[in-house]
């Protein structure tokens, strides 16, 4: 038997970031219930993952003997992006509820580039090797990689396979630095 | 963005552009990852600055939606909401539905990670103090609020009878038209998505916005009342 066509999503555990990813996952398997779908994250993901796959399996509406699949979880060992930005800034989120004034915005400004590579080089490095196992285990048809997960982009860049970033966010960010004149320097509030 | 602010936006932008260049975490993962791995570092940033020009990069916006733009980078495919499904309410929690269902209501949740302290909880009660105030002059005496409250570990405050929120809400919480749960048994997008909501009032982040943008209804304007 040919193997099903498969997707495999690598994401952040956080729902902000996963959200995305876990609608995506479950769009999947109701337009195709025959397709293989993985989903990679940190551990506290994996319950998230299960209902999903649970309430997907409820709602698919083309039932044949053992499809849809259940959405299949990999855990990737490290730890998380949120575990990380603790640890940079204990008082993250003390931090990001402070009025948004002159001067309150140089510690809001680092620590927001900060939290683009929470992970130290050698924590990052174990969290991209594990990905790299993931990815050849699985040898997705296509990879869906979550914007913030940095192990997961650099992975996927490496291999050169058929892969897609994923965002919850919104144009402005990828747009902003293509506009003519510099304007992203002058013309958008962030 | 006004002119006068203009020079101030570029300021901080080469202050997030110093920030990113000199931060440790970034260049010393970029020269582990070379020297170990002999890969080249892709960060979110990368991503923002220099994506590969192969890649395609999906968002959950759509560009009536976003801000204006003179270019709109090829690579990038604008796919409108992305809205993660939950067990609907009616499947997990048929009381609170049937409490929605009763009238117009306004939803808070400011997500998990804001916590209020008292003082923060009852800045927010006299806001919607001034909420029912004038709903009430505008005949909507059946407004409803349900807020998702995270109280910090270990505080003391509550909304009973003899507390500072019922000084604030009283009439409101004694007749069942404020709920403020900590814990709510259906998803907050399962909330949105029953279709009951008139206001959402959420942290702004793109999942809590999606889901205002898709489900809630906003109410017309009531009618003026008729001249006399």
């Amino acid at each position: 038997m040919s193997r099903p066509k498969s997707v495999l999503l690598l994401t952040n555990s956080e729902l902000g970031q996963a959200n995305v990813h876990l609608a995506v996952a479950y769009s999947i398997i109701q337009q195709d219930p025959t397709v293989q779908v993985h989903i990679a994250s940190f551990r506290r993901l994996a319950g998230a993952v299960r209902d999903l796959s649970d309430l997907a399996q409820q709602h698919a509406t083309a039932k044949e003997p053992g499809l849809p699949r259940p959405i299949r979880f990999h855990e990737i060992a490290g730890p998380s992006y949120q575990e990380c930005l603790m640890y940079l800034n204990h008082d993250f989120y003390k931090m990001a509820a402070q009025p948004p004034d002159f001067w309150h915005s140089f510690s809001l400004i680092s620590s927001v580039v900060a939290a683009a590579t929470p992970w130290k080089a050698e924590e990052f490095l174990v969290v991209y090797r594990d990905v790299l196992r993931i990815l050849d285990e699985i040898d997705p048809d296509v990879a869906v990689v979550d914007n913030f997960f940095g192990p997961g982009l650099t992975a996927c860049h490496k291999q050169r396979r058929n892969w897609l970033v994923l965002s919850p966010n919104t144009m402005l960010d990828y747009a902003i630095s293509r506009q003519p004149n510099a304007a992203g320097l002058w013309k958008y509030p962030r | 963005m006004p002119w006068w602010q203009r020079p101030l936006s570029v300021f901080y932008c080469v202050y997030a552009g110093i920030c990113m260049w000199t931060d440790r975490n970034m260049n010393e993962t970029r020269q582990l990852l070379k020297s170990k791995e002999g890969v080249d570092f892709l960060s979110s940033v990368d991503l923002l600055t220099a994506p590969p020009t192969y890649l395609q990069i999906l968002v959950g916006s759509r560009l009536e939606l976003d801000f204006p733009f003179d270019v709109i980078p090829p690579e990038l495919v604008a796919c409108g909401p992305i809205l993660r499904p939950a067990p609907s309410i009616s499947s997990v929690d048929l009381s609170t539905l049937g409490w929605l269902a009763s009238g117009p209501t306004v939803l808070i949740n400011l997500g998990t990670h804001m916590v209020m302290d008292e003082a923060l909880a009852l800045e927010m009660a006299g806001a919607l103090r001034i909420m029912f105030d004038a709903a009430y002059e505008n005949q909507m005496e059946n407004l409803r609020v349900l807020w998702k409250l995270k109280r910090p570990a270990g505080a003391d405050y509550d909304w009973d009878s003899k507390s500072a929120m019922y000084q604030i809400l009283g009439p409101e919480l004694a007749c069942d038209r404020v709920r403020i749960e900590s814990w709510l048994a259906a998803e907050p997008g399962a909330i949105t998505e029953s279709g009951h909501a008139i206001l959402s009032v959420n942290h702004g982040g793109a999942n809590s916005w999606n889901e205002a943008v898709w489900y809630v209804h906003p109410l017309s304007p009531p009618s003026p009342p008729p001249p006399r």
